[in-house]
């Protein structure tokens, strides 16, 4: 939190792009900037982090921050149109004001994966905050502080991949292995076909001084983690980020906890050994 | 320590000073029973009944309040300030609850300026409890109806006069202001509370409370759960009326692009809760959510905050439309726990 005076107070923000990001129309990717220059230098982020997106009159919803802190200026959010928030805010026209309530909750465990080899999973919408890690790591100034990088990810189909042109520039360049592969493809579709944890087993990068970092679907998660553990990566190189109802984002209001874990605080990136030990209730 | 007695035929006028330039909260009788209001006319207190229906809780977490309003799309901070409050005739384990929830509310340095900017304002007047009630087991919780932790004054009635101890600064300050309507407690009058709180004391069961927190966290795939959550109707009353519960909402009110975003309490009872937009919702039945409650009071804040939120007050018992009794859940837990 970076808000020392008022953590339900929203910072207000102006949309200064949206980018439709799949076929079926239900995830935009909103890029906003703060209003008052002040904030801007206020709003601390790391990767892993999330905020609440504020539309007055409607509520908030929690929302992976997409963005790199290396991308100054601005904040990326992908959000998928699901409820009264996401519904009013997949609405909105460029240049309408909205608020932004955080940063919020603990990040990738960046300084951890500094020197390491860095393996990030991800699957569908999930891949926001790992397309920061991501961002984040490859940025000039970041690049050499990490070992090898490699993205594996996926979705349904060829249309559903978040951020398709990056994901070019990323196949492109030499200091990342990236595997992007498709449920199932359409005609035009050239790349891999298979799901993520099939793909994770052939490509199979090595556990040795490395950290995982996995976001996907439940279904996904479930098939995925048997890889993981069989590739060597010990519970507390395994890292998720969780999703759940919340409405302070600040530890207060009690709606988001795992046992005595609180998604909104102690999360919502965890380890996998972290994640053992909590009651089955996510 | 100051010390002193309080004439009861000088209650009203007691509470008239003080009141003078302070909000005035203290129980007074409605249709169901004493509630804490805020009160104008010192006449209408009334320090005969025990437990309050709602604990008094909302006296520094109200059940609505605004944390800001807006016009389109601005915000409006609203201001902060909160006038000087006495409240008056909390009993002790309500006392006590204030203290749990300051732990929230001030939790690893992220302080909630709504509930802070009441709580330091407040300066609690407690009376004990000289014969505790049916549902009652603050001593089975670490409390005491004569306990002083959360209270800055504590009361004893000793028939024709109340006695008040000054527990902390703002307390002393308080009965200085109302010195004129006071004595110095005499050592007759401290006797007789030493006795008071001896006999309170005397009259509470003590009930097996778990505290194995190992032992509770297996307890999590019982089957105990199953049977409860067949009896629960999820209708949230325990939270509501529990001085300890926290758990709040946060929804907007608005009307042609003029609201207000508001803060409501709200109950891990309920099946909307934790549902998330995806439709996934990660307590799908009443069995985990009434486990949720309990094992939030006697495992979670354990873990977190030290110490068990329940100061034994009763009133989820008393008020339980399903006849829930918590003494006997927390009896069946701690054969549970001795089991494994």
């Amino acid at each position: 939190m970076n808000q020392t005076t008022n953590p339900y107070m929203p910072y207000p923000v102006r949309i200064d792009r949206i980018t439709s990001e799949n076929e079926a129309r239900d995830l935009k990717t909103f890029k906003v900037v703060f209003l008052d220059p002040e904030h801007t230098k206020a709003f601390h982020h790391i990767p892993g982090q999330f905020a609440e997106l504020s539309l007055l009159g409607k509520g908030e919803s929690p929302i992976g921050i997409a963005s790199s802190p290396t991308e100054e200026g601005h904040l990326l959010f992908t959000v998928k149109k699901t409820g009264v928030v996401t519904g009013e805010l997949h609405n909105l026209t460029e240049g309408k004001v909205i608020g932004v309530r955080g940063p919020l909750g603990k990040s990738y465990p960046i300084d951890r994966m500094k020197g390491k080899n860095v393996v990030i999973v991800g699957g569908g919408f999930a891949f926001t905050t790992l397309r920061a890690l991501t961002k984040y790591m490859i940025d000039d100034g970041n690049r050499d502080d990490f070992g090898e990088i490699t993205v594996i990810y996926g979705a349904r189909s060829p249309g559903e991949l978040l951020y398709k042109e990056e994901l070019k520039e990323w196949e492109a360049r030499d200091d990342l292995k990236t595997y992007i592969t498709v449920d199932k493809g359409d005609g035009n579709w050239k790349g891999r076909e298979g799901f993520v944890p099939t793909v994770l087993e052939e490509v199979a990068p090595s556990s040795k001084d490395a950290l995982i970092a996995v976001c996907g679907p439940p279904i996904m998660i479930k098939f995925t983690l048997p890889v993981i553990k069989k590739l060597g990566f010990a519970p507390s190189d395994t890292i998720l980020s969780l999703e759940m109802r919340m409405k302070c984002g600040i530890g207060k209001c009690g709606r988001c906890n795992i046992g005595s874990k609180y998604v909104c605080k102690d999360g919502p990136v965890f380890t996998l050994e972290e994640l053992d030990v909590l009651p089955n209730e996510y | 320590m100051l010390e002193m007695t309080l004439d009861k035929s000088k209650v009203q006028e007691f509470l008239r000073l003080l009141g003078e330039n302070r909000r005035l909260f203290a129980p007074v009788k409605d249709r169901m029973g004493t509630k804490f209001s805020e009160v104008a006319d010192p006449s209408l207190v009334c320090l005969d009944g025990l437990n309050t229906n709602l604990s008094p809780k909302e006296v520094v977490f109200p059940q609505w309040e605004t944390l800001y309003t807006f016009k389109e799309d601005h915000a409006n901070e609203v201001k902060l300030a909160a006038q000087e409050t006495l409240l008056f005739g909390a009993r002790p384990c309500d006392a006590r609850a204030l203290g749990l929830l300051d732990q929230v509310f001030t939790w690893e340095g992220i302080d909630d300026p709504y509930y802070l900017r009441r709580r330091e304002k407040t300066c609690v007047v407690a009376l004990a409890c000289n014969t505790p009630g049916e549902a009652c087991f603050c001593t089975s919780v670490g409390g005491s109806p004569v306990g002083e932790i959360g209270a800055d004054v504590l009361a004893f009635d000793l028939g024709e006069q109340l006695y008040l101890r000054a527990l902390t600064e703002r307390g002393e300050a308080l009965l200085k202001e109302a010195s004129t309507l006071t004595e110095k407690a005499t050592e007759e009058d401290k006797q007789a509370v030493q006795q008071a709180a001896a006999e309170a004391e005397k009259q509470l069961q003590a009930i097996p409370i778990p505290k194995d927190l190992a032992a509770l966290k297996e307890s999590f795939d019982a089957e105990i759960w199953e049977e409860l959550g067949l009896k629960c109707l999820g209708c949230g009353t325990c939270a509501y009326v529990c001085p300890t519960c926290h758990c709040f909402d946060i929804t907007d009110e608005t009307k042609k692009g003029v609201g207000r975003r508001v803060r409501n309490w709200d109950s891990c009872a309920f099946s909307l809760f934790t549902l998330h937009g995806s439709g996934h919702n990660p307590r799908t039945t009443q069995a985990a959510r009434y486990r949720q409650r309990v094992l939030h009071k006697f495992l979670y804040c354990p873990e977190n905050f030290g110490e068990a939120f329940c100061v034994g007050c009763g009133r989820c018992i008393t008020n339980c439309p399903a006849g829930l009794d918590l003494r006997a859940v927390l009896e069946r837990l701690s054969s549970l726990a001795k089991v494994t």
